[in-house]
């Protein structure tokens, strides 16, 4: 009982097929403990993002079971689904930020879709911008950011209203060595703080020699 | 909440001021299409009703018909079917009547007995008669009475009315049925095209928790708005139109006695409302392809 409390994510022997009969996903099951650290690795089309999209709901897996902070995916409806993505924070490789929003809008949309006060989303964003290193660029468009900054502020999105977990699929992928290590910084901070945290990448050299547990994923089967 | 969804939808419309004046733009020359066709067909009924009222027959009475015999042929002209009103039109009354049109010449009249032209019945007929069989069918019945002399009815222009009114009505029919859709056509697909070009936002919005409502919200705002902007820009240009052409006509011969009537105000409702709601559906229908969980 005691170990299922500490499991924040639990996948249970899932499967996801494409049609005609592509499988993405075969029989993959694993837990992951609040507040761990994991990386996703493997080649590409390997079924990363795959397994990623079905943990914030945006794919359904075709058979097998996940659970989110005990709940059940397969019992959420598609109402309740935004509900369950505030407390997973995404951050993609191709960063997903709206150019004709400011910095500062881009990270204040995810508190607005929880009724924040304008206040309230002020102090936030700011706090958060601050974190990431970007407190002087709240005014500037996404287009006129460097790539790790772009990344920053889509880290900041996905983490201002404090998810329990975030999801990470390849948010090195576009970057340079220095940029990338500059991410990986924030997301060692964000996990410091007890943040669960997936992170999917195929860069060898931040998995090598961690400590951290590494999932592999190969051919839509999970390998350890 | 309804003025954060009035400020994101207004913030949303000035950050993309271009799209959406493009999208209102359409909206207002599809809309300024039908309501250019509504109030052409709307005075071009009007005309065909007046013209088809004032269009009746006329009853010319026999040299020497008894005065008592006036009042018992109004009563019988009257109870007629089909037959609006009756007025009767002494000599005296004719003859003032060709004074007055003969204007500058009617010296011509000098020392012609004032009580030459025949007494006469005008009657004017109920619309739903008109038709030149009917009309035909009164006029034979009436040249059977006594006293009667003869009938004269604009027969001509009885036939070409009809057959004008006939083809009008079929072009009309098939008008008010393919220029609605066409102009619903194109500003649905402008819309579709809008909304397309911001299917990232409604992705993005939906991945970090925003409730279906507070994605679609802001955008069905954004449709009220295009949709009221353009039916009101497309009515002020019909007015300006109507204004303009009561102008110009007021100045011809040809059509001093016709007056130009502007749209009724059931009409002008009806195509707000019209615009509003497609705007809306087509909006709805757009956002909910791309804003699926």
């Amino acid at each position: 009982m005691a170990a299922l409390e500490k499991q924040i994510i639990r996948v249970d022997g899932i499967t996801k097929t494409y049609p005609p009969d592509i499988v993405s996903l075969f029989q993959v099951s694993c837990e992951i403990e609040k507040g761990e650290f994991v990386f996703l690795t493997g080649p590409s089309g390997s079924g990363k993002t795959t397994f990623l999209k079905l943990l914030f709901c945006a794919e359904r897996p075709t058979s097998g079971e996940i659970w989110i902070d005990g709940i059940a995916l397969s019992s959420v409806a598609g109402a309740q689904i935004p509900h369950l993505r505030r407390k997973v924070g995404v951050v993609f490789q191709d960063f997903k930020l709206l150019p004709t929003k400011t910095i500062f809008e881009n990270v204040a949309v995810s508190l607005e879709v929880v009724g924040l006060s304008r206040d309230q989303i002020e102090k936030r964003v700011r706090q958060v911008l601050d974190a990431v290193g970007l407190a002087g660029k709240l005014e500037r468009y996404p287009l006129q950011l460097s790539g790790g900054e772009q990344q920053r502020v889509s880290l900041a999105r996905a983490v201002v209203n404090r998810p329990p977990i975030i999801l990470a699929d390849e948010p090195t992928g576009n970057l340079d060595t220095r940029r990338a290590d500059e991410v990986m910084d924030l997301m060692d901070e964000l996990n410091a703080q007890g943040t669960t945290i997936v992170f999917a990448t195929h860069n060898e050299r931040f998995y090598t020699h961690t400590y951290r547990r590494v999932l592999r994923i190969k051919d839509g089967r999970l390998a350890s | 909440m309804t003025g954060v969804l009035f400020r994101r939808a207004l913030s949303d419309m000035k950050r993309d001021w271009v799209r959406q004046l493009l999208t209102t733009l359409v909206v207002t020359l599809s809309l300024l299409i039908i309501s250019l066709f509504a109030f052409f067909t709307h005075n071009l009924r009007v005309f065909v009703d007046r013209f088809s009222s004032e269009l009746g027959l006329v009853v010319y009475l026999e040299d020497g018909t008894p005065p008592v015999r006036v009042p018992q042929l109004y009563n019988t002209l009257s109870r007629l079917p089909g037959v609006k009103s009756v007025r009767y039109v002494s000599p005296e009354e004719a003859f003032a009547r060709l004074e007055k049109e003969l204007a500058g010449e009617k010296d011509v009249l000098e020392g012609v007995d004032p009580l030459f032209l025949p007494p006469s019945f005008e009657l004017y007929l109920d619309r739903a008669i008109f038709n030149l069989d009917r009309v035909r069918e009164v006029a034979t019945e009436i040249d059977g009475y006594e006293n009667v002399e003869k009938v004269r009815y604009g027969q001509e222009w009885i036939a070409r009315l009809n057959a004008f009114a006939a083809a009008a009505d079929i072009v009309l029919a098939g008008l008010s049925v393919l220029l609605p859709l066409t102009a619903a056509f194109v500003v649905s697909t402008t819309i579709q095209l809008s909304v397309f070009a911001r299917k990232d936002e409604i992705e993005i919005l939906g991945l970090v928790g925003g409730t279906g409502s507070f994605i679609k919200a802001p955008f069905l705002v954004a449709a009220v708005i295009q949709g009221a902007a353009g039916a009101a820009a497309a009515i002020t240009f019909t007015y300006l139109a109507f204004l303009s052409l009561r102008g110009f006509l007021s100045g011809t011969r040809l059509f001093k006695d016709v007056s130009i009537v502007f749209l009724p105000w059931h009409v002008i409702a009806a195509l707000s409302m019209a615009s509003i709601l497609l705007c809306l559906l087509m909006t709805y229908l757009s956002i909910q392809r791309y804003a699926r969980p």
